[in-house]
């Protein structure tokens, strides 16, 4: 047989005996696909493991973002806090504050005395 | 009847048909899905909007750094940013859905729904915002005027529903009726802008300073104090993120990369803000007494190291209120007066002309040779209460006599001037010391030059009195801080460190300008002077000062710029004869062993009643060093602990069961503890004295029956 010429008899009979084994349902069996099983659920494993890491990573994210609005708030929260109570702490304030609220203590007139052991 | 064999053979062929159908089935599914896969993947082209939606969007983010924060030297926050919002509200939100109902009762269901809502929440907002004028009604006819308005120019669909509010009114605002709706039904939009913060409100303002920035004329942009001259360490740099949006909200894309963000860096301060507050509040309560004052400044700096722990700037503006609007400690040098006559004086000790006993003729207060300049009044008074016609250098320090130091200074350097300016120069009169802080606007220091041809016959003698000269009182304190300091003049530095997350990235130690301006001896003869001076001179008033100061008043004319004098001659004077002053009072403390070394400075208006360094300046003065003394711990009296005290010791005292237990033992505690620990255990306790345990009977550890007694002696 020239290697220009095709046995269109022989295809034809491979395509039948395709179509045949096909509708018989031992295609993948003579095709001996039983062999590379393994590697066929091994990929398919692959491909469940990638697209369900896909989502887990993503729901991951979804928290992280959502816990980073969280801590953006309560940073905020601190920062407006920690503002208002470093005002309060102001010497002429506290003293005004002492005054207004008619207490008898005020600011010391001599400097602490020092315990030692 | 059929045999049992063929009627399992008949079964089997039921079955395999069955399973055959079945796999014909998933066959040609599986070809559809195969086409469909085909098709999707090589024919069909998705609509754009349709597209849109399946690939995920990926946004670049840019992440703004968080501005560092200003500090004092004990980590007290003096700048911070927060942010602060902004609501607007979308008042035709839905509207346009709504009226394209075909269903006239649903549309007009929908429309008072809202509405409903809108009206509960304008009654809700003056409880929250809480602003003046404005109650339900006014929210509520704002609201639904914009959403029936039917004018198309009207401007946007939005009407503002507050400013700056802070993030827990946002809160409260977004658990409001429609409000807590999503944003595409209630039409809230809220605006985040950063804010700085100062929780000092106006303390030393001027020195942590403000930055705006103008992005369509940056010319115009404004960078003042440590804020603006330190932009770039505050401000850090902006991250670049890629984020993907989903079904759920935008996340970070996992796959892309990204710049990080840097923060701005922290920067920690030398000043103490307890010891800026204590100086403000004593310049402020003194000079708002006095209507004649425009303006005045203090610094108080360490006198070992040269940090600036205070710097106060005030001046009066057109609603007599004193504020923080231009660094004069730094930026506004003027002619000191007599408080340059301490640098005369150590310049003379120091090239051994005098001493402080060494006797000057007074000469009834005249200079020989200098006829136009005016006769010395301290020196004539000096004449008549001590009935002599000599005084001492101390005397004529002590008193600020103009008269003996020009005669002094013209007498021992009329030959060679240029020593005794050269000798100035080594003082570092003349340095801006590359301060950490520059005032634009401002000038700087000048020492006259005896090489110029400005120079003068007279420079030398008003050189000697704190005249020909300009100097900030910057450099006058830092002067002062060298004699204070054994003659080592250290560099006035007001930045401590740069910061990050609590950690020092940077730190700035304390710099020597001039390790000896002067000989020991020398500082210590002009701290004994300055010492006379507060004592006995004039800055007498200092004399009860909680602790003692060692310092010099300085009177000052100012001249007065040609378009406030008008036509007068004199540049000192303006027209109606009236005069500017600049006095000063400069001093350190304690005066044996000082701490700080602080100056305050007024300026008047044009007057005609003179302000003197011994009046304002030193009132200021002292009351800063006795505030000051009262608070600082290192001054206080040192008590040491004569008797012993038992130590406590931490230990577990369980309960026990059983009719015998062990005694526990509870020596050394106090009464409530140890009558707790042996009545726990079943015991009776009787005891005697206070205190604490020092004996127990019977001993601890001995087996003992419960109902016994336990006698205790406190000591």
């Amino acid at each position: 047989m020239g290697l220009g010429k095709i046995d269109w008899k022989a295809a034809g009979k491979s395509v039948i005996e395709f179509i045949r084994s096909l509708a018989r349902g031992d295609l993948l069996l003579r095709m001996r696909v039983d062999k590379l099983f393994p590697y066929i659920l091994y990929t398919f494993a692959l491909a469940w493991a990638s697209i369900w890491l896909s989502y887990k990573v993503e729901k991951t994210m979804l928290k992280v973002e959502d816990n980073k609005k969280k801590i953006e708030d309560l940073k905020i929260d601190h920062a407006k806090k920690t503002y208002e109570l470093v005002g309060l702490n102001r010497i002429s304030k506290v003293e005004a504050l002492l005054v207004e609220m008619g207490s008898d203590v005020k600011a010391p007139e001599k400097p602490a005395d020092i315990l030692k052991k | 009847m059929r045999p049992e064999n063929n009627i399992q053979t008949e079964d089997r062929h039921r079955i395999s048909k069955i399973l055959w159908y079945l796999y014909c089935l998933f066959l040609v599914l599986a070809m559809v899905i195969i086409g469909k896969i085909v098709y999707i993947q090589f024919i069909w082209e998705p609509d754009e909007l349709v597209e849109s939606h399946l690939r995920p969007e990926k946004v670049k983010s840019i992440i703004e750094p968080e501005r560092g924060a200003i500090m004092d030297c004990n980590g007290k926050l003096l700048a911070l940013s927060t942010p602060m919002y902004n609501i607007n509200m979308d008042c035709k939100i839905l509207k346009e859905e709504y009226e394209k109902e075909e269903d006239s009762v649903r549309r007009d269901t929908l429309e008072r729904n809202w509405r409903k809502k809108a009206e509960a929440l304008s009654r809700e907002l003056p409880k929250v915002l809480q602003e003046e004028g404005k109650d339900a009604s006014y929210y509520y006819n704002l609201i639904i005027s914009k959403r029936d308005s039917k004018k198309k120019n009207d401007g946007s669909r939005n009407v503002p529903i507050a400013k700056g509010i802070d993030h827990q009114t946002l809160k409260k605002l977004q658990t409001l009726p429609l409000f807590k709706e999503n944003k595409y039904h209630s039409g809230m939009i809220v605006t985040k802008v950063d804010t700085r913060q100062y929780p000092y409100e106006g303390l030393a303002a001027r020195i942590i300073g403000d930055v705006k920035i103008d992005k369509d004329n940056p010319k115009d942009s404004r960078f003042v104090g440590i804020e603006g001259q330190y932009n770039h360490i505050l401000h850090g740099t902006e991250g670049i993120q890629w984020m993907k949006q989903t079904d759920k909200g935008r996340i970070l894309d996992p796959d892309s990369t990204g710049v990080a963000v840097q923060n701005g860096k922290d920067i920690r301060l030398t000043l103490d803000i307890d010891i800026q507050d204590i100086a403000d509040r004593a310049l402020r309560r003194r000079i708002m007494e006095d209507e004649k004052i425009e303006s005045g400044c203090i610094v108080v700096m360490e006198v070992e190291t040269g940090a600036v722990k205070a710097m106060v700037n005030l001046k009066r503006d057109r609603n007599n209120n004193f504020r923080e609007t231009f660094n004069m400690a730094v930026g506004q040098p003027g002619e000191p007066g007599s408080v340059f006559k301490a640098a005369s004086l150590m310049t003379l000790l120091e090239d051994g002309k005098v001493t402080l006993g060494t006797e000057v003729p007074t000469n009834h207060g005249k200079m020989p040779d200098m006829s136009k300049i005016p006769v010395d009044s301290y020196i004539t008074k000096w004449e008549r209460t001590h009935n002599t016609n000599k005084i001492s250098v101390l005397d004529g320090f002590k008193i600020s006599s103009n008269y003996v130091f020009r005669r002094l200074v013209t007498d021992n350097y009329r030959n060679d001037p240029k020593q005794f300016i050269d000798r100035l120069y080594s003082y570092k009169l003349n340095d801006a010391y590359a301060f950490d802080l520059e005032e634009k606007g401002g000038t700087k220091s000048k020492l006259p030059d005896p090489d110029s041809k400005h120079w003068s016959a007279t420079d030398l003698a008003s050189t000697a009195i704190g005249y020909s000269v300009m100097e900030t009182p910057l450099n006058i304190v830092t002067f002062y801080n060298a004699i204070a300091n054994d003659g080592k003049m250290m560099k006035p530095y007001i930045i401590s460190s740069h910061e990050q997350d609590g950690k020092t990235c940077k730190e700035f130690k304390p710099e020597i300008l001039n390790g000896a301006i002067c000989s020991k001896a020398t500082a210590d003869t002009l701290t004994r002077a300055l010492k006379m001076v507060t004592l006995e001179g004039t800055a007498a008033k200092l004399k009860n000062a909680k602790c003692e100061v060692a310092g010099k008043t300085g009177t000052a004319r100012i001249v007065i710029p040609k378009e406030i004098r008008g036509n007068s001659s004199d540049p000192y004077k303006d027209e109606l004869g009236r005069m500017q002053y600049q006095a000063t009072f400069v001093g350190f403390f304690p005066a044996d062993e000082p701490k700080y070394t602080a100056i305050v400075t007024v300026y008047t208006y044009p007057t005609s009643v003179p302000v003197y360094g011994s009046s304002t300046p030193a009132m200021t003065f002292k009351e800063i060093v006795d505030d000051l003394w009262a608070l600082d711990t290192d001054w206080g009296k040192e008590y040491t602990a004569r008797a012993g005290v038992p130590e406590m010791r931490a230990q577990y005292i369980g309960t026990r069961q059983g009719s015998v237990t062990p005694v526990p033992d509870v020596n050394g505690m106090g009464l409530k503890d140890a009558l707790y620990a042996i009545e726990n255990n079943g015991y009776r306790c009787s005891y005697e004295g206070v205190g604490h345990v020092v004996s127990q009977s019977p001993a601890a550890g001995t087996e003992h029956k419960k109902g016994q007694t336990v006698r205790l002696v406190l000591r």
